[in-house]
């Protein structure tokens, strides 16, 4: 079977589709186009801002392209604050946390989706259970256990809880694993392949996708986190990204918080720049992928 | 787990177990990651919650048992059910809106369309710009006479609302923020297309079913493992709105805007009264646990798995 | 202007040893005179600050400034972590004090103290001040500010800075509709030449039949500036004597919201601007939409954000008809009653608040205005010199208002956050949302009453 190839390239060929085609394609380019116009516009906003001195960031009538682009906030950043630490921290945290996560999430995503274990329900229900009280109320108690083990101001409260397992990806995975057909491991078990043979051999090769939007989104996760970094961090050396940007804010006398936008528009923009480099890469990757891997099952 | 080895005979050794032990031991040695954080991380702080929300405590200076007194309180205190409402019109606006628009955008992008990354990651884009910068995008976005909203509006001859300056306004104001940051649901459903096989199509096609009859046939039903995973998903994040209400608009105007997360901080974190914070966690665990436990019940009705193993 | 932030830094770095020791011994006498009883003989103590500096300035220069000039003349050494704190960090502080393992100095305003006094998690520093301190020093103070960091019968800790209200006006705007400027800076105007001006200027500059500019921008939901206005008019929020008794249902208040309420609902059109339309408070100055906003004294921020854009400058808040009134905001550095080191924590603290880190900490590398008069002076000078796009404001102002000695502070509510839940949702209906009209707060008065009488 072939899976996932896009739905235009199968009729394309046949004739009597062709004029729905071409009207339905004229649509369909007008409305992704109009939709990316306005899904965009939040971010010419942010370039605009980022090349604006202060005076000319909330002008009304906005003034999309300033009569002088102020590339200082783009540069001065660098010498007044170790962003280049701070990113050596995001990406050791971000990439570390992304390989383990993979591999913890596809493990126990297989053990719920695929064998029927007893008390697996039950379980899983709790696995739900631990994403819905709000973090707000566990945080002094998680504080606590980290702070007992003499942990804070390390990586480890940041790393160590996400190597375990995320309630949201084995969730996930399960949901994908549970759409591949049970055929190929109940031969494979004849077969006497082990469970994690199964996982391996069968289960993994089909998984690109999902392991692809895993891979997007916890690379996005843990490279924007910034409550966990702050809560847990008081070195700004181990600062990373995320939590570097909130140094841009200022809260003055009384909680009035005063923010110097234009460089902090331009640093989140950098910031977001290797987020969007590998979402542009992964989804290729993970459409590309499960062409090649479906003709194989 | 201790049933499921007793089956078999203890003459044959130690390796003799019986078939459902040995698939018990494998189930559970695939999942013990989760079961060690379960058992340092989230267990320890959900009890601990649980335990904190019948005591009358600010973690420092008194520490009462009170039983379900805080419980009680909460459901006298009309703050409490101005936030339960306010939360539940967005949890009710947004989860529908959300997935049914993110999965419209995914429906779109995976067609075989030119420069198809790029328009990827602009409908992405949103959900991975967060903190500061997005609240002061919204609060300039939204301005009622001056912002690009309402100027856009006013060009189709539309006098915009006054968004966060009213009261009917500004929970839809919130709703719309969540639909543009809805790019990591249509990612799940981007995902989730790519599984579908694709003869399933030829077959129909074949069948003389137009595009209409594949969609709800064979994709929606397909989709229905995806769909599931963001219904639960975003019912749980929509219950837990926080940010927004907490940056943009503290609550206001006239609390309008004063979610449950964002009450029991204040209760918590500003006022120190620790255990009626906990028992507002509790009470929005309950609800969103009842939703899930609904959603779940009917999943045999509606969601559709190719690979399903009972046991 | 890259040029010279290096300069700035580089002198704050390095040319300050010199002229730090020679201030140093002329005007911390108490860094001597410490006795300190219980101090640890041998390698010294390392404290942990959580700074929150008001420019990127102070966030790099604050380690050598005070290892320069601090822990360089301690002995055993006093070493600082200076641990810069980012915003969330209230929540940070008070998790950790919970854990036992806080910082040992932080930053907080009164709001705060308030209720983290009643927690007792802040160290009473008047013991120390009785010892250390001489009358001279305590008269450098600006009196406002000491005498209010003095909350539910402890010193909750050593000023930092003093962030002063008062109002700016747009000449631009002002000449072109032929308005007097206010006289003397505002230094004789009352609320009445105030109003009459403001509505002067509320015009529809385009003449498409909308107005554009309006003459004031007050803002009667944020407590840090009403107050001021409630107190010119004779009111306030609470009964100064009973911090149960909610003063908002008082006449003198009324009055007050009532002449905000008119101008800025009633009246056609209104002088001072909707919340609705405000776009934020330097942008409606510099485009033209507000003539006489209110304002903090930060001409650190006030350069870089008004500049020469317009032609403007600051004045003095108008008097009410009792009184003139504005806000003289209480930061202060404190001591977490569960440090460890409080002594050297105190020194510290003291340092923070004495005339050399005030003038190159505080004023050189913040720009924020520091806490001593005899530093008021100098402060328009240094302002002049490092920002010279309000070289030629009258920065005079500063120590005007000092010696006007109008700069007050809010008072509290003995639940203060639980009176705000009524409280605050209450102006947004009257004020943010048009909604409802003053006398709404004689009911929710009410309603506050009830409760604070309540609290034991």
């Amino acid at each position: 079977m072939i899976r996932g190839q896009s739905l235009p390239s199968i009729h394309r060929g046949r004739g009597r589709y062709r004029v729905e085609h071409i009207s339905g394609r004229v649509v369909l380019y007008l409305v992704i186009t109009a939709g990316a116009f306005i899904f965009s516009t939040p971010l010419l906003w942010m370039i605009s801002t980022s090349l604006k001195s202060p005076e000319l960031i909330n002008r009304i009538p906005i003034v999309w392209i300033p009569p002088e682009l102020r590339w200082a906030n783009y540069i001065d950043p660098w010498v007044e604050m170790p962003f280049l630490l701070f990113y050596w921290n995001t990406i050791f945290i971000t990439v570390t946390n992304t390989a383990i996560i993979l591999i913890t999430n596809s493990l126990v995503a297989f053990g719920f989706a695929r064998i029927p274990f007893k008390g697996r329900t039950i379980i899983f229900f709790v696995l739900l259970a631990t994403m819905m009280l709000p973090p707000q109320v566990t945080m002094i108690p998680t504080y606590l256990f980290w702070s007992r083990l003499r942990l804070v101001n390390t990586f480890w409260p940041i790393m160590a809880p996400e190597w375990l397992s995320a309630a949201y990806d084995v969730f996930l995975m399960r949901q994908f694993y549970m759409t591949i057909s049970t055929d190929l491991d109940e031969a494979a078990r004849i077969d006497g392949c082990s469970w994690f043979g199964i996982y391996r051999h069968i289960i993994l090769p089909l998984s690109k996708p999902v392991i692809g939007v895993l891979a997007i989104l916890n690379f996005s996760f843990n490279w924007n986190n910034f409550i966990t970094p702050l809560i847990y961090l008081n070195d700004s050396r181990l600062f990373p990204i995320a939590l570097g940007l909130r140094l841009f804010e200022t809260q003055m006398g009384g909680g009035d918080t005063y923010v110097r936008l234009g460089p902090l528009m331009a640093m989140t923009l950098v910031s977001i720049i290797p987020l969007m480099a590998a979402f542009f890469i992964a989804q290729r990757y993970f459409i590309q992928g499960i062409v090649i891997t479906g003709i194989k099952g | 787990m201790a049933q499921a080895v007793s089956g078999n005979s203890p003459a044959r050794g130690r390796f003799a177990l019986s078939p459902q032990a040995r698939i018990n031991i494998a189930g559970y040695l695939f999942i013990t990651p989760w079961i060690l954080k379960f058992l340092t991380l989230n267990a320890g702080a959900m009890i601990v919650s649980l335990g904190i929300s019948l005591f009358k405590t600010d973690f420092f200076t008194t520490f009462d048992f009170i039983g379900f007194d805080n419980y009680t309180r909460l459901f006298r205190d009309p703050l409490f059910w101005k936030s339960l409402t306010v939360t539940a019109y967005y949890a009710f606006g947004m989860v529908p809106l959300a997935l049914v628009f993110s999965l419209v955008i995914a429906l779109f992008l995976n067609q075989n369309v030119k420069f198809q990354g790029v328009y990827r990651v602009v409908y992405y884009l949103p959900s991975i710009v967060s903190g500061v910068a997005v609240a002061i995008l919204w609060k300039y976005l939204l301005q009622p006479r001056w912002g690009l909203i309402n100027q856009g509006l006013a060009l189709l001859g539309i006098e915009g609302p006054k968004w966060l300056f009213s009261t009917t306004w500004a929970m839809p104001a919130f709703i719309l923020m969540g639909v543009w940051a809805a790019g990591g649901n249509m990612l799940l459903y981007l995902a989730g297309l790519q599984g579908i096989p694709t003869d399933l199509y030829h077959a129909a096609s074949i069948d003389g079913a137009n595009a209409w009859h594949r969609f709800w046939r064979i994709t929606l039903p397909m989709l229905t493992p995806t769909i599931y995973f963001n219904l639960i998903i975003s019912i749980i994040g929509a219950w837990q709105i926080f940010t927004q209400s907490y940056i943009i608009t503290a609550g206001g105007p006239d609390n309008s805007t004063l979610t449950m997360v964002l009450l029991l901080y204040r209760k918590g974190f500003q006022q120190f009264h620790f255990g009626y914070a906990s028992a507002i966690a509790w009470v929005l665990f309950t609800i969103v646990m009842l939703f899930t436990v609904l959603i779940v019940r009917s999943s045999e009705a509606w969601v559709f798995y190719a690979g399903e193993v009972r046991g | 202007m890259n040029g010279k932030r290096f300069t700035r830094r580089d002198f704050l770095k390095g040319a300050t040893v010199g002229a730090a020791g020679v201030a140093m011994a002329a005007c911390i006498p108490a860094e001597t005179a410490a006795p300190a009883s219980d101090m640890p003989a041998a390698e010294g103590v390392t404290l942990r600050f959580m700074s929150r500096p008001h420019s990127q300035l102070a966030q790099e220069v604050f380690p050598d400034l005070i290892a320069d000039n601090f822990t360089a003349n301690t002995d055993p050494p006093i070493n600082v972590n200076v641990e810069t704190a980012a915003s969330g960090w209230a929540d940070k502080l008070v998790t950790s004090m919970i854990a036992g393992d806080a910082v040992d100095i932080f930053q907080a305003w009164p709001d705060i103290f308030y209720v983290w006094v009643a927690k007792d998690l802040i160290l009473d520093i008047q013991p120390y001040v009785d010892r250390d301190l001489t009358q001279a020093d305590l008269d450098d103070f600006i009196e406002a500010q000491w005498t209010r960091l003095r909350i539910r019968g402890i010193r909750v800790g050593m000023p930092k800075y003093i962030d002063v209200r008062c109002m700016a006006y747009n000449k631009d705007l002002f000449d072109e509709y032929g308005v007097a400027y206010p006289s003397n800076f505002g230094a004789d105007w009352d609320w009445q030449e105030f109003t009459a001006m403001a509505e002067a200027l509320t015009q529809d500059k385009d003449g498409d039949g909308a107005i554009d500019l309006w003459g004031s921008r007050i803002v009667p939901t944020s407590s840090a500036e009403f107050f001021g206005w409630l107190r010119a008019f004779g009111g306030d929020y609470v009964n100064p004597n009973d911090d149960t008794d909610c003063w908002l249902d008082e006449p003198a208040s009324q009055e007050a919201m009532n002449w905000v309420f008119e101008n800025m609902w009633v009246k056609e059109p209104n002088p001072f601007i909707r919340p609705e339309d405000v776009s934020g408070t330097y942008d409606d100055f510099v485009s033209g939409r507000v003539a006489i906003p209110w304002f903090n004294v930060r001409p650190a921020q006030q350069a870089e954000q008004v500049g020469q854009e317009i032609n403007w400058d600051y004045a003095h808040v108008p008097s009410g008809p009792v009184r003139r009134d504005a806000l003289g905001d209480a930061d202060a550095w404190s001591i977490w009653n569960g440090s460890s080191h409080p002594d050297e924590a105190w020194h510290f603290i003291n340092f923070l608040s004495g005339p050399v880190f005030q003038e190159l900490g505080t004023l050189r590398s913040e720009g924020s205005l520091p806490i001593r008069k005899s530093l008021m002076n100098k402060a328009v000078d240094v302002y002049r010199e490092e920002f010279p796009a309000v070289a030629d404001k009258h920065l005079e102002i500063i120590p005007e208002m000092m010696e006007m000695g109008y700069l007050e502070n809010v008072i509290w509510f003995k639940d203060n956050a639980a009176a705000f839940e009524l409280i605050g949702p209450a102006m947004e209906r009257i004020f943010n949302l048009g909604d409802a009209d003053p006398s709404l707060m004689i009911e929710v008065c009410a309603e506050v009453e009830a409760y604070q009488a309540s609290l034991e």
